[in-house]
C-alpha cells in the first residue's frame, strides 16, 4: 500500500467514524413530519374518500334492486358490496381518529362474530317486520351486529335472496336502511378527517398528539399490528387445530366468497403505507437508517404473501379443506408471522416504541 | 413550559434566591421508583427524581412488574413478572444488592408483593404451579426471607395484594386466570374464570370474606387494587370478553358490602378497550386513579364511585401518589413521566430521566424514606 493510500484510508476511516452516528440515528424530526403528513393525505384520506364513494354506490343500488328486484339488480348490489368491502379492508388498518368514534369501526364489521349475534339480531328484525324499527332514531340504537357489512353480506348473499327481496319488501326496507347507514358512516368519516387531519399537519404539543413521535406511533401502529391480525384471525382460526378440523366458516366474508380479496386488500393497504411518503416513508426512513436489509426484506415479504395469497385458486372456505391448499395456508401463516417479527424489529432503528404496557401488560 | 425545565428556572433564578420568597425549607425533591425496560430490552429497577434524575440504575434479571420500598431500610424491591421467580431486593443508597428471592421449581410470581407497615415481613402472590392454585406467601425480612406461612389465596392467578389498616388483614386480587409457565403466558380457563378479592387473616390464613362481582361479569378480571385509610378498594379490571360488550372496569370495595361498578360516559369506557393496568390512591385516599394504557387514558375518581375526569397519555400505565393531596405521578411505556393535579388540572411531563428513554413498566411508586 502506498503512502497515500494509507493516507487516503486513514482519512475515510475516520471519515466514516465521523458519519456513522448521524447516519444512525434516529429520523429527524422534519423527516418524521412528513411521513405523518403524507400518511394522511396521500393514504388515509384518499381511502376514506373510496369507502365513502363506494358505500353511496351501494346504498343506491340497493334502492334500486328494492324498485326492482331482479337478477341484474341483485348482481349490481353484490358487486357494490365488494367494492364496498375491499374498501373497508383497505383502511381497515386505521384504528384511531374518527373511525372510533360512535364505535364505528365496529359497526361498519362486527366480526369475529363468535357469538352469531349477527344472525341473531337480523332474525329478530326480519321476523318483527317492524317499520318503526328501521327509523335513525331506533336504528342507532340497534345491535352493532347488524349495522354494517357483514349484515348486508347476509341478505345481499343468502341462497334464495332474490326470492326473498322480490317477496319480502320488509327484508328490502332493512337492506337499505343498513346500507344507508354505512354510507352515513363513510360520509361522517370522510367530513371529520377534514378536520382530523389537523392532528397530524400541526403537532404543537396543544392538539391529540404532545408531539410527532406520537403521532408517527399510530402511523406505524397501523402499519406493524394488523399483519398479526390478517394472521391470527383471518387465517389461523379458519385452519383450525388441525387439517382434520378445519372451520371454514369461521373464514371473513365467507357467504360473498371473498375471505381472501380481503386479506389482500388488506396487506395491499399496508404495504402502500409502507412506501407512503416517498423519500420519508417508512421503508426508506429505514435504508437511511442503515437498515437497507431490513427494508428490503419486508418490502419483498410484502409482495410475495399478497402473490401466494391470490394464487389460491378457490375461496378460503373450500382451501382449508384442501390437503395441499391447507399447507399453502400454512406456509403464509408463517411468512405472516415473519413478517410480523421484521416490522417489529425494524422499530429498533427507527426508535418507535410501539408500546409497552398496552401490547404487552399483565 | 417550552424551551425550559424546571431544574433549569430554578438554576436560572437561583435556588436561594427563590426559597425565602415562598417561606418553605429547601425540600428536597420527590424520588419514585419503577422497573423499566431499555431499547437493549435489558430491564431495570431505577430510583430517580421529579428532576429527572436517575438515583439508582440495577440491572434485573427480567421483566419486572410491581415496586416497593422498604419502610425502614434503604430497600427497594422489584417483583418478577408472571411467570418468573425472582423478587431482587437492592439498597438504594449503596446499590449494593440485598437478596434475590427465587420462589422455586413449583412456584411462580404473579408481579406482585408488599411488605408490611413495620418492615418486618414481605408477602407475595404466588402460583403453585401442579395445582394451578394461588398462594399467599410470607417471609420475613430479619431471617433472611425464610418462609414463615403459606396461605392459599382462596383463588386462581392472584395479582395484586395490599394490607388493611389494621395490618393484619390482606385484601388479594384473584385475578381468576388460569396460566401455566409451561404453557408461556397464554389464558387456560376464560370460559370458566372466578376472579374475586379475598380478604384473609395473615396470621391464620383464614378466609374472612370474599367478594365477587355478578356472574354476568365473571370475565372482569380483578387484577390490580389500592386501598385508603377507610378500607375502600379500589379496583381496576381487565374484561377478558369481546371489546365491544359494555362491562365495567372500575369498581370500589368495602367489606360487608357488595362490589360497586363504577359508571363511567361509554366514549371514555369504549376508549378504555376492556383493559385497567393500575389502580392507585391519592395521599388523602379522598382521591384515586385508573390507568388505561390500551386506551392512552388516565381516569380520576372521588372515592365515593364519582367520576372526575380522565386525561390522555400514551401508554400511561404506572402510578403513584406524591406528597400532595389530589396529585399524582403518572409514568409511560414511551418513557416518559408526568405530574398531574386535579386541583389545577395540569398536567406537567418531567425531564427526561437518565440519558436514553427507557419503557417504564406497569407500576410506580414514591420513595419516602
Amino acid at each position: 500500500m502506498t503512502l497515500h493510500k494509507q493516507a487516503f484510508s486513514l482519512f475515510s476511516t475516520s471519515l466514516l467514524l465521523l458519519v456513522a452516528p448521524h447516519l444512525q440515528a434516529a429520523p429527524s424530526e422534519a423527516q418524521w413530519q412528513a411521513f405523518s403528513k403524507a400518511a394522511v393525505s396521500d393514504h388515509i384520506i384518499p381511502r376514506y374518500q373510496t369507502l365513502n364513494s363506494s358505500s353511496a354506490q351501494l346504498s343506491l343500488a340497493v334502492k334500486q334492486l328494492c324498485q326492482q328486484p331482479d337478477a341484474a339488480s341483485l348482481a349490481n348490489s353484490q358487486q357494490q358490496f365488494h367494492r364496498t368491502m375491499t374498501a373497508w379492508q383497505g383502511i381497515q388498518h386505521v384504528q384511531f381518529g374518527p373511525v372510533q368514534t360512535l364505535m364505528r369501526n365496529f359497526s361498519l364489521q362486527f366480526w369475529p362474530d363468535k357469538k352469531n349475534l349477527g344472525a341473531k339480531q337480523l332474525n329478530v328484525l326480519l321476523s318483527a317486520e317492524d317499520s318503526n324499527s328501521l327509523s335513525a332514531e331506533r336504528f342507532r340504537t340497534a345491535s352493532i351486529a347488524v349495522k354494517g357489512l357483514p349484515a348486508l353480506e347476509r341478505l345481499l348473499f343468502a341462497k334464495d335472496a332474490l326470492s326473498q327481496y322480490q317477496t319480502h319488501p320488509f327484508r328490502c326496507q332493512l337492506t337499505t336502511t343498513v346500507a344507508d347507514y354505512v354510507a352515513g358512516m363513510g360520509h361522517d368519516i370522510v367530513q371529520e378527517w377534514q378536520l382530523y387531519q389537523q392532528e397530524f399537519q400541526q403537532i404543537d404539543g396543544n392538539g391529540y398528539y404532545d408531539d410527532t413521535t406520537e403521532a408517527v406511533t399510530d402511523l406505524l401502529k397501523a402499519l406493524v399490528e394488523p399483519v398479526e391480525v390478517v394472521r391470527d384471525m383471518k387465517i389461523l382460526r379458519p385452519l383450525g387445530k388441525s387439517a382434520e378440523r378445519t372451520k371454514p366458516r369461521r373464514s371473513e366474508s365467507w357467504r360473498s366468497e371473498r375471505s381472501i380479496d380481503n386479506m389482500v386488500a388488506n396487506l395491499e393497504a399496508l404495504h402502500e403505507l409502507y412506501r407512503t411518503g416517498g423519500d420519508n416513508s417508512p421503508y426508506n426512513l429505514l435504508k437511511l437508517q442503515g437498515a437497507s436489509d431490513q427494508a428490503e426484506q419486508i418490502e419483498l415479504s410484502f409482495s410475495r404473501i399478497i402473490a401466494q395469497l391470490k394464487a389460491i385458486p378457490m375461496p378460503l372456505y373450500q382451501a382449508v379443506k384442501d390437503p395441499q391448499q391447507y399447507k399453502q395456508l400454512q406456509v403464509i401463516s408463517g411468512e405472516l408471522k415473519a413478517q410480523t417479527t421484521a416490522l417489529e424489529g425494524a422499530m429498533g432503528p427507527l426508535e418507535i416504541q410501539l408500546g409497552f404496557n398496552s401490547r404487552d401488560g399483565d | 413550559m417550552t424551551g425550559i425545565n424546571r431544574r433549569q428556572l430554578l438554576a436560572a433564578l437561583g435556588a436561594g434566591l427563590l426559597l425565602p420568597v415562598i417561606g418553605v425549607q429547601a425540600a428536597s425533591p420527590l424520588r419514585f421508583a419503577s422497573a423499566s425496560q431499555d431499547s437493549q430490552k435489558q430491564h431495570w429497577l431505577v430510583l430517580f427524581d421529579e428532576q429527572g434524575n436517575s438515583l439508582l440504575r440495577h440491572p434485573l434479571p427480567g421483566r419486572a412488574h410491581h415496586v416497593a420500598a422498604h419502610p425502614t431500610q434503604p430497600w427497594l424491591m422489584a417483583v418478577a413478572r408472571r411467570p418468573d421467580r425472582f423478587i431482587e431486593l437492592v439498597n438504594h443508597q449503596t446499590g449494593q444488592p440485598v437478596k434475590r428471592i427465587n420462589s422455586g421449581p413449583d412456584r411462580h410470581f404473579y408481579g406482585h408483593a408488599v411488605f408490611s407497615a413495620d418492615g418486618r415481613w414481605l408477602v407475595a402472590t404466588e402460583n403453585h404451579i401442579p395445582s394451578g392454585k394461588g398462594r399467599v406467601v410470607i417471609r420475613d425480612c430479619q431471617q433472611d426471607f425464610a418462609i414463615v406461612a403459606d396461605h392459599p389465596s382462596y383463588g386462581i392467578g392472584p395479582h395484586e395484594l395490599a394490607w388493611l389498616s389494621d395490618q393484619r388483614t390482606l385484601v388479594v386480587a384473584n385475578g381468576g386466570i388460569k396460566t401455566d409457565p409451561n404453557q408461556g403466558r397464554a389464558k387456560l380457563n376464560l370460559d370458566s374464570m372466578q376472579p374475586s378479592l379475598a380478604y384473609i387473616d395473615s396470621q391464620s390464613g383464614a378466609l374472612l370474606e370474599q367478594a365477587q362481582l355478578p356472574d354476568t361479569l365473571h370475565q372482569c378480571s380483578i387484577r390490580h387494587i389500592d386501598v385508603n385509610a377507610q378500607d375502600q378498594v379500589a379496583i381496576a379490571l381487565q374484561y377478558q370478553g369481546e371489546l365491544v360488550d359494555e362491562v365495567p372496569l372500575i369498581a370500589l370495595h368495602q367489606r360487608g358490602q357488595a362490589v360497586q361498578p363504577l359508571h363511567l360516559p361509554d366514549a371514555t369506557r369504549q376508549q378504555m378497550k376492556q383493559y385497567c393496568g393500575s389502580a392507585r390512591f391519592d395521599r388523602s385516599g379522598a382521591f384515586f386513579a385508573i390507568s388505561a394504557p390500551r386506551g392512552n387514558l388516565i381516569t380520576f375518581w372521588q372515592r365515593d364511585g364519582q367520576f372526575i375526569d380522565s386525561i390522555k397519555v400514551r401508554d400511561g400505565c404506572g402510578l403513584a401518589a406524591t406528597d400532595q393531596p389530589g396529585a399524582f405521578l403518572i409514568s409511560s411505556g414511551n418513557g416518559r413521566c408526568y405530574h398531574y393535579n386535579l386541583r389545577t388540572r395540569r398536567k406537567t411531563k418531567l425531564p427526561q430521566i437518565g440519558m436514553q428513554p427507557q419503557a417504564w413498566d406497569n407500576h410506580m411508586v414514591h420513595v419516602t424514606a
